[in-house]
Formats: structure tokens, sequence, C-alpha cells
């Protein structure tokens, strides 16, 4: 099966009257167009992509896909189940597990500009974990098994670096810090031998900045939330120390105190079960 | 009661919860911010004693100048 004749079953189909060999998929037709009237020679400019460039004819397949516009303006999958408009958030979900979304053949196409045909140029692939993606003028494969592991330490870097960073490798210092100097060096390892591929292109276009704003946010909350935390219970110990006796107390035991001091707190929150006896148990052992 | 202790005593149980257990399971680092806002607290002490001395001093010195400049008056 070509590719459109694959995608044609989801999408409006005229049929002509021409019969002849197609001029863009190579295929027989007697239900055809005249090529002309699809392919505007003066604008069209994927020659190279035709099999039978000496024909006039165009089969309806091939037609109803050069006419249909919502594939030139979207990403899609189309396989025996069906055709599958992808949003840019979708695209990761049905990539990294294209086998639970297509059967038997199928072709993947992306788009980035939305407005250069894929469809006709697309390559119809049978395995759903190494296939050929089109997009637009460039075709490639994605090895799901290869690139998963580095969409993850991508998406690990999204979370504190911008996308432009991770393109070009030009990091923020202050960032990796927070990062984490031994595992920005892993990841790094990991994506840098794909960097300026179509693959890594590709994995940075669909990564989810909505996802990655809100675990962000999640995160900085808890932070805050935690530091807050800690400041109270610093706070908490500051009082109870405050009011130590430190005048009528040994010397020999003021030495150690800050020893015997942690002991203490730990052994008060060890066998309290609330704040409040924590705190009595606490200053009665002082 | 100390402030701190009793507005963490007014907050929510689950706030208290979590800052028991912060206690149980980092309270080494608590305890070195602790040691950190003692030793603070100490030299801002040892330094507003300091400034205390040292004002002190100065009108030591003020009080002695005036006793003399009012001998000096005298005598002339």
């Amino acid at each position: 099966m070509t590719n459109t004749q694959l995608i044609s079953k989801y999408i409006s189909v005229q049929k002509g009257d021409i019969t002849g060999k197609c001029k863009v998929c190579g295929s027989g037709t007697t239900s055809g167009f005249k090529a002309k009237d699809y392919i505007k020679e003066s604008r069209f400019t994927n020659n190279d992509c035709l099999k039978e460039i000496d024909s006039d004819v165009i089969c309806e397949n091939c037609a109803a896909c050069l006419k249909d516009d919502s594939l030139r303006r979207s990403s899609f999958i189309c396989s025996e189940s069906g055709l599958v408009y992808l949003k840019k958030n979708d695209i990761e979900n049905y990539l990294f597990d294209l086998d639970k979304y297509v059967k038997g053949e199928f072709v993947v196409c992306i788009t980035k500009s939305f407005k250069k045909h894929n469809s006709f140029r697309a390559r119809v692939n049978l395995n759903p974990h190494v296939f050929y993606i089109r997009e637009e003028d460039d075709e490639y494969i994605f090895d799901s098994y290869v690139l998963k592991d580095i969409y993850k330490a991508i998406n690990r870097l999204y979370l504190y670096f911008a996308k432009e960073d991770i393109q070009t490798a030009h990091y923020d210092t202050k960032q990796i810090i927070k990062y984490g100097k031994e595992q920005f060096f892993i990841d790094e390892a990991i994506i840098k031998p794909f960097r300026g591929s179509k693959q890594f292109e590709l994995l940075l276009h669909m990564l989810n900045s909505e996802r990655r704003n809100e675990i962000v946010k999640k995160e900085s909350r808890r932070k805050k939330k935690m530091q807050n935390l800690k400041e109270t219970a610093v706070e908490v110990l500051n009082a109870v120390w405050i009011d130590i006796d430190f005048e009528s107390m040994s010397n020999s035991r003021k030495l150690d105190f800050w020893n015997e001091f942690t002991g203490k707190v730990k052994a008060a929150a060890n066998s309290s079960v609330d704040f409040e006896r924590f705190i009595e148990r606490l200053c009665q052992a002082l | 009661m100390p402030s701190v202790i009793a507005q963490v005593s007014n907050s929510s149980e689950d706030f208290k919860n979590k800052l028991l257990s912060l206690y149980r399971e980092q309270l080494m680092i608590v305890m070195l911010e602790l040691r950190l806002k003692r030793e603070d607290e100490k030299e801002s002490y040892k330094a507003r004693q300091k400034a205390k001395a040292a004002k002190a001093q100065n009108s030591a010195e003020n009080d002695l100048d005036n006793e003399e400049f009012m001998k000096i008056t005298e005598v002339n």
C-alpha cells in the first residue's frame, strides 16, 4: 500500500475519469485527474519525490492528499487504525508508544511550518519502535529504544535550562550547580552525541512546556514551604535554648552541651506523638 | 511560653506533624542552622557590647574635658 492510499482511507476522496500512472506515487489508476490541476509546476518544488515525473495523471488518492489542508497544517499518524492529528503535547506519547496506536502499515508526519506537504512524501513503515518520520523536507529514522533515554535526559535538563541552552550547550553555570554537577555531566554526556541531529531537534520541539512549568512551580512551592518549616523548627529550638539557665550550669556540662541538647531533642522527637508533648518532654529533660 | 512555640501550637495539626517529622528526619540540619543562628546572635551581642563600651568611654572622655575646661575657666 502506498502512503497516499493509506491516508486517503480517512479523508474525503473524489474520483476522476482519467486512466494512467500516477505522477506522484507511480501506481496505476482508472479514476485519476489531470496532474496539472493539482501540481502547479511554477510553485511545486518537490519534483524529486515524484515517482512518474513524465506522467500527466494524478491518482484520486494523491489528489485527495494534496488537496486536504489539514494534512499540511497538522502533524499526524496514519495506519489501519485510523488517521490521528497530533497536538504538540501529544507527540511524545504517540512516538514513544506507537505500538499502542497503530496497526500494520503506518506513516508518521511532523510539521513545524504548518504549510508544507508531508503526506505524499511520507515513507510507509512497519516497525512501530524504529520508523521513518517525514518532517517536511527531511526524513529521518526515529529509534524509540535509543531516543527514549535521551528524551528523559532532555526532560530532566529542561526543568533547569531553556530549550535554547540545551540545543546549543550554552549552559548557565549557576543553573548547573542547582541541577547538581554530577547529574548534569551524566545527562549532558547522554545527549551530546545527538546534538544537532534532526531527531534531537524533534525531541526539543516536542518537550511539553506546560507540564514543565507546572513541575517547576510545584517544586518551588514545596521548597518555599520546606524552608518555612525549617525556619520554624530552628526558631522553636532557639526559643527553648534561650530559656536554658546557663549561669547555674557547670563548666564541664557547658563544654559538651551542644551534643547533650541534640540528643535530648532527638529523644523527645522520637518519643512524642505530637508537638505539645515534644516541647513538654524537651523542657523536662533540660 | 515563648511566642513562636505558642504560634506553632495554634497552627494546623498537619504543620505540627511535619515539624515533628523534620526533627526526627533532618535533626542534624536543623541543629546546624540553630548553631549558626546562635553564633550570629553571639557575634551581634558582642558587637553591641563593644559599641556600648566605646560610647561609654567617649562620654567619660568628654566629661573629663568639660571638667578641665571648667577648671581652666575658674582659674582665669
